[in-house]
């Protein structure tokens, strides 16, 4: 809207409203005023009027304050943290019969690459015969807790 | 109740200085108790009230209901009222409230038809032209809703500044604008739809 238009709009709504019949004020409208004036404002109408202004905010924090407890309070599914992980999780949702064997392949290609070899010795000489049984398959998605950090106080 | 064409100054018009002590006065002396100062309150912003009222409302049956209650909800408060603005803004602050908050209102609906509004627009007199340009206004104002009303009315008829209307409403200047921007939007909007059914008639 131009501002000649809001002008024209204005000028139209100024001279409606001028014209526009308004009821006058009964004879006794000052004595009416005046008599419940004289007569005690009830309590409760005093508690509201006192509480109003605070009674909006103290809503609203409110109604903020139960949604962050129901969003942070509420147990989450197994296996959805982060995005990352639900694509993760999607990932373990596919047959996995055929990952100890992309795992195997993967160890035979590590012990195949020359500059990697000093770790395959440390492996040898560093690990200790209770370490040495096979770890369990770790499939994406799933969670692992090394078994020594169970017997930890 | 009476209802006709009352001439009444907008509000701005008050605004004279030495009428401004002696309010200051009459306020210092209802805040102590004197109802012949109450009285002098009532009749300078009695009509200004009830006028408020009734253009917010779109109701003259309630108006004055209104604005009795917004007049005593003022007095029994007056002492919050700390003279650092205009009294009339502080006044008018309540009396839209009252309106806006009146369990009456809460029956008002936009669902007015369209023909019930362009009716007017048939006359072919002069004179009866003015009378249905006024008509028209109040139908038009009767679609929009009451706090843009509110604001038209403060700002049209009162003739406050933006300011003024911001301390009435509770809300920033900002807003202010906006909102009147809004409303002037709005009705000129539903002037258009009006102009063309009364075409179409």
């Amino acid at each position: 809207m131009s501002k000649m238009q809001e002008d024209e709009i204005s000028a139209l709504l100024q001279d409606g409203l001028r014209q526009a019949a308004v009821p006058t004020p009964a004879a006794d409208f000052d004595d009416r005023v005046r008599e419940r004036l004289r007569r005690p404002e009830p309590w409760w109408q005093a508690f509201v009027m006192a509480l109003r202004p605070i009674a909006a905010p103290a809503a609203c924090s409110l109604a903020v304050t139960l949604a962050l407890l129901i969003v942070m309070g509420l147990p989450k599914p197994a296996g959805s943290s982060s995005p990352g992980a639900q694509g993760m999780s999607n990932v373990a949702l596919e047959p996995t019969d055929h990952a100890p064997s992309i795992d195997q392949e993967l160890d035979r290609l590590d012990r195949d690459i020359p500059s990697l070899n000093g770790f395959r010795r440390k492996q040898h000489t560093g690990v200790r015969e209770e370490d040495r049984q096979e770890p369990p398959i770790l499939h994406r998605g799933t969670s692992y807790r090394r078994p020594d950090r169970d017997n930890r106080v | 109740m009476v209802t006709e064409r009352a001439e009444v100054l907008p509000i701005s018009a008050l605004a004279e200085p030495v009428e401004d002590r002696e309010e200051a006065r009459q306020i210092a002396l209802a805040q102590s108790g004197s109802e012949a100062a109450i009285g002098w309150l009532l009749a300078r912003y009695r009509q200004r009230v009830v006028r408020l009222a009734a253009h917010i409302m779109r109701r003259p049956g309630d108006a004055e209901d209104a604005a009795q209650e917004a007049f005593v909800r003022a007095f029994r408060n007056l002492n919050s009222f700390r003279g650092k603005g205009k009294f009339y803004t502080w006044l008018y602050q309540i009396v839209v409230r009252v309106c806006l908050d009146y369990k009456r209102l809460a029956r008002w609906d936009s669902e007015i038809s369209m023909e019930a509004i362009t009716e007017p627009l048939t006359g072919s007199d002069a004179g009866l032209r003015a009378v249905d340009s006024r008509l028209l206004v109040e139908a038009l104002l009767d679609r929009i809703s009451p706090p843009l009303r509110a604001m038209l009315v403060l700002r049209e008829l009162e003739g406050l500044e933006y300011e003024e209307i911001g301390r009435v409403m509770q809300i920033p200047v900002g807003r202010v604008r906006w909102r009147l921007h809004a409303a002037r939007a709005e009705f000129q909007k539903l002037l258009a739809l009006a102009m063309k059914e009364s075409e179409n008639v």
